[in-house]
């Protein structure tokens, strides 16, 4: 029976099956192309990204359509009359999903690792985890949502209601005064345990809407969980930071690495005149008054990296503690021998009317910071000019020097199954006499364990960066300049995180006016 | 074969059905008539698991209506106007792949209906008119000579030749089967139906046998030898009595030959002959009709 109302479906929707798989097969070569391009045009991008929301949208109306074809809501559709199993009917969709969707997007994505030179094997692995974390997490909910209604005109009312009650909803939260890093944990390393648990409420939600429709045929229960399912996805805004760090920092790989680490204030370092570290997290303190604190950091061992996860603040007034706007994530390198003594300034943020009032007095201040320790774990080198080089547990790694002929860029790619490294390191080296030119550091914290993000393809792009070595100005010199270029190799450093840990520096006499920039 | 026990369907604030209770003895043509909006195919959707009662229950091929399963299915044959199929396969591909799910299913049954029918094979059934679509519908319930055929509002909108071929297809194959037919096309049931049920706003005013039903029923016109008055106390059984010169007329619901005279002379003076016509179906269901929206009023 299932291969009956499959082949029926297959019937009545091959063509637009065949269309989303052309389409799909164009990302693939498009994606291709962009990888091996020396540096891909714009308008390559906003292709590539046309295509890429033109597959997604397309997968979406092919399934909404198969369901659609047996639809579950209303009294007149013919299954409802038919000697059909709900079990069979719900299977011969999710095969349909399976091969008819999901199908041509393993295949491309499969040929399209192989093409970039990964091991059949191994490229049919990413493509087995894109595909499923794509069906778990994007296309089942996509059925679920569309067993709700009979037809494109209720879906897409559906879709509209529900995209503007949940703006609305997101505006609303946004609005409220959380404090302490609340609503900020999807942009940070720890994201990712958000995403996981928002994957998982969309999963289990998914499959409850799907099992109540095929097996209950109760639209308005499976409604209803769907608004929960939706009032849950909200909460991302309202997940507070600590406790997410809490459980960060209870799979750390490796606990005590950071004991020895210290942070501290040091007002020697005197004023700085920009923090550098970008603008507040919280749109609330979009002010104009950001104080920089100097810090001290010691302790910290050769060839490690300490990145600033979140930094949250707050101040003791006379009437109360008050918190402050929140620090964007930041790191110190400590590559290479050294006494592990670094400085840093933290930004903070304060409203106007706030900073008004205080500036002249004396108040305490404390500051929280949620920190995590990487060290080096492994070292690779490849040719500054040559062919991409596949490099063992890391991926296809390839450099270019870029048209103006003033930088080496180098990026790499990953049969996506696994974790892209959250900070990495690279300099020049001319071979003959081991010059290096300055190190350029790298971090995109993402402490995930195992991979699990849904992207176009199989392929996991990262390290990206570019290597200047020549500055057709004459003000800047390099060790490795062009002359030297042929000859030399990128060095890269790929460190891995050993600790996430907390500390607090506490000032408790501080006049806010002394550390305006 | 069907039972309903104090059926009651809600939508809303709206009682669609209120405790409908019948039977629909096997090999029986059962009619469930009423006007539009009486419940008749509330009713069906109930009986057949498309709805859910909201009390009561019913049930079909002896299980109850909320645990129909594909075995059930596979004997009932399903014919409605309202029924979606697949418009974009043609009539072919429609029945080649309905035919796996009827263990039952007469390939040889299935030529010679689509063969009467004149179902043109090739024709997408989103392209067919309402008749074929009709005749569409009847040929897939049929092949495989199900226990039960269930039709709601089978003739509307049909035109009277897509009828009759409708018609002479469903009586040439309906023989040995159940039928439950609801329709407010009272002549074309008036040939098949072998009991009735009469919805009115979701209540069952009566469920009897046709025979019993068009024997109590009669025409009664009463010629008086001056001119005829209204009674003033009008017997329970008479319906729609009125008053032409020296004719009194009415509708006899409880129709006993031998005590017609009686039950006349027990209320006009003066009889000088009475005539009782028999009914046909539609006139009876009319007469009930009025009388119904009279009691309301």
């Amino acid at each position: 029976m299932i291969s009956n109302i499959f082949k029926k479906d297959v019937r009545l929707l091959w063509h637009y099956a065949l269309g989303l798989a052309a389409v799909q097969a164009l990302s693939t070569v498009l994606l291709h192309r962009m990888d091996h391009a020396v540096q891909a045009l714009p308008s390559m991008h906003q292709l590539q990204s046309l295509i890429e929301w033109s597959a997604l949208l397309g997968a979406a109306l092919l399934i909404a359509a198969v369901v659609h074809l047996d639809a579950i809501p209303g009294v007149r559709q013919d299954w409802l009359v038919r000697p059909i199993k709900r079990r069979d009917l719900l299977a011969a969709k999710l095969l349909f999903v399976i091969l008819m969707v999901q199908g041509p997007v393993l295949i491309t994505s499969w040929a399209g690792a192989v093409a970039e030179g990964f091991a059949w094997e191994r490229s049919l692995g990413a493509a087995l985890s894109h595909s499923l974390a794509s069906l778990l997490f994007l296309y089942l909910p996509v059925m679920g949502f569309a067993s709700l209604t009979r037809n494109f005109a209720e879906t897409t009312v559906g879709v509209v209601i529900g995209v503007a009650t949940l703006a609305g909803l997101v505006q609303v939260v946004s609005m409220i005064p959380f404090t302490g890093g609340t609503g900020n944990v999807s942009g940070t390393g720890s994201g990712w345990l958000l995403a996981m648990a928002l994957g998982l409420i969309l999963l289990f939600g998914a499959a409850a809407v799907i099992a109540i429709q095929y097996f209950r045929r109760k639209t308005l229960w499976a409604r209803g969980l769907t608004i929960v399912t939706g009032l849950l996805l909200l909460l991302e805004a309202l997940v507070p930071w600590k406790p997410v760090f809490a459980i960060e920092q209870r799979l750390s790989p490796k606990p005590g690495a950071a004991s020895n680490v210290r942070l501290e204030f040091q007002p020697s370092l005197g004023k700085h005149q920009r923090s550098g570290g970008g603008p507040p997290l919280d749109r609330r303190y979009d002010s104009r008054f950001e104080l920089v604190i100097p810090v001290g950091v010691s302790g910290l061992q050769p060839d490690t990296i300490l990145v600033g996860d979140l930094v949250t603040a707050k101040l003791r007034r006379p009437d109360g503690w008050t918190d402050l706007g929140l620090a964007a994530s930041w790191h110190i390198l400590n590559e290479g021998p050294s006494t592990g003594d670094r400085a840093f300034f933290t930004p903070v943020y304060t409203k106007d009317d706030l900073y008004t009032k205080l500036k002249d007095q004396r108040v305490r201040l404390e500051i929280d910071y949620s920190l995590t320790l990487l060290r080096l774990s492994e070292a690779h080198a490849i040719p500054a000019i040559g062919d991409p080089q596949m490099i063992p547990g890391v991926g296809r790694c390839g450099t270019t020097v870029n048209p103006a002929g003033t930088a080496v860029q180098i990026k790499c790619i990953e049969a996506g199954m696994r974790v892209a490294p959250s900070c990495m390191t690279y300099f020049l080296e001319d071979m003959p006499t081991g010059k290096r030119n300055p190190v350029v550091p790298r971090c995109w914290p993402s402490y995930m364990p195992f991979f699990a993000e849904i992207q176009p393809d199989a392929m996991m792009r990262f390290g990206s960066a570019t290597l200047p070595f020549h500055d057709p100005s004459g003000l800047a010199h390099f060790p490795v300049d062009a002359p030297q270029i042929k000859d030399s190799r990128v060095v890269m450093r790929i460190y891995k995180p050993e600790e996430h840990f907390t500390r607090q520096v506490v000032i408790p006499d501080i006049r806010l006016s002394d550390w305006l920039p | 074969m069907i039972q309903a026990t104090n059926l009651w369907k809600r939508f809303g604030r709206h009682d669609a059905l209120q405790g409908l209770s019948f039977k629909v003895p096997e090999g029986g043509a059962f009619a469930l008539i009423g006007a539009n909006g009486a419940g008749k195919t509330t009713t069906i959707r109930v009986l057949m698991n498309i709805l859910e009662p909201t009390r009561g229950s019913a049930t079909i091929l002896g299980v109850d209506s909320r645990r129909i399963s594909p075995r059930e299915l596979s004997r009932i044959g399903y014919v409605s106007e309202s029924q979606d199929m697949p418009e974009r396969l043609t009539v072919t591909q429609y029945l080649d792949y309905l035919r796996p799910f009827y263990p039952t299913w007469d390939r040889a049954l299935e030529s010679t209906i689509r063969r009467e029918l004149r179902l043109p094979p090739d024709r997408k059934i989103g392209d067919l008119s309402h008749g074929m679509r009709m005749k569409m519908s009847l040929a897939c319930a049929l092949p495989f000579r199900p226990k039960l055929l269930v039709l709601d509002e089978p003739f509307s909108g049909l035109d009277p030749l897509v009828r009759d071929e409708f018609m002479e297809g469903l009586l040439r194959q309906a023989s040995e089967m159940t039928v439950l037919i609801s329709s407010h096309e009272l002549a074309e049931i008036d040939s098949v139906a072998t009991h009735v049920g009469f919805l009115d706003e979701g209540k069952l005013l009566f469920e009897e046998s046709m025979s019993d039903l068009v024997a109590r029923f009669r025409e009664v016109h009463v010629t008086l030898e001056h001119e005829a008055h209204a009674p003033d106390e009008v017997p329970e059984d008479w319906l729609q009595v009125r008053v032409m010169g020296n004719v009194l007329a009415f509708v006899e619901t409880r129709f006993k030959e031998e005590s017609l005279g009686a039950s006349v002379a027990s209320v006009c003076d003066g009889v000088r002959r009475v005539d009782a016509q028999p009914m046909g179906l539609r006139s009876i269901f009319t007469t009930l009709a009025r009388a119904a929206q009279e009691a309301k009023a």
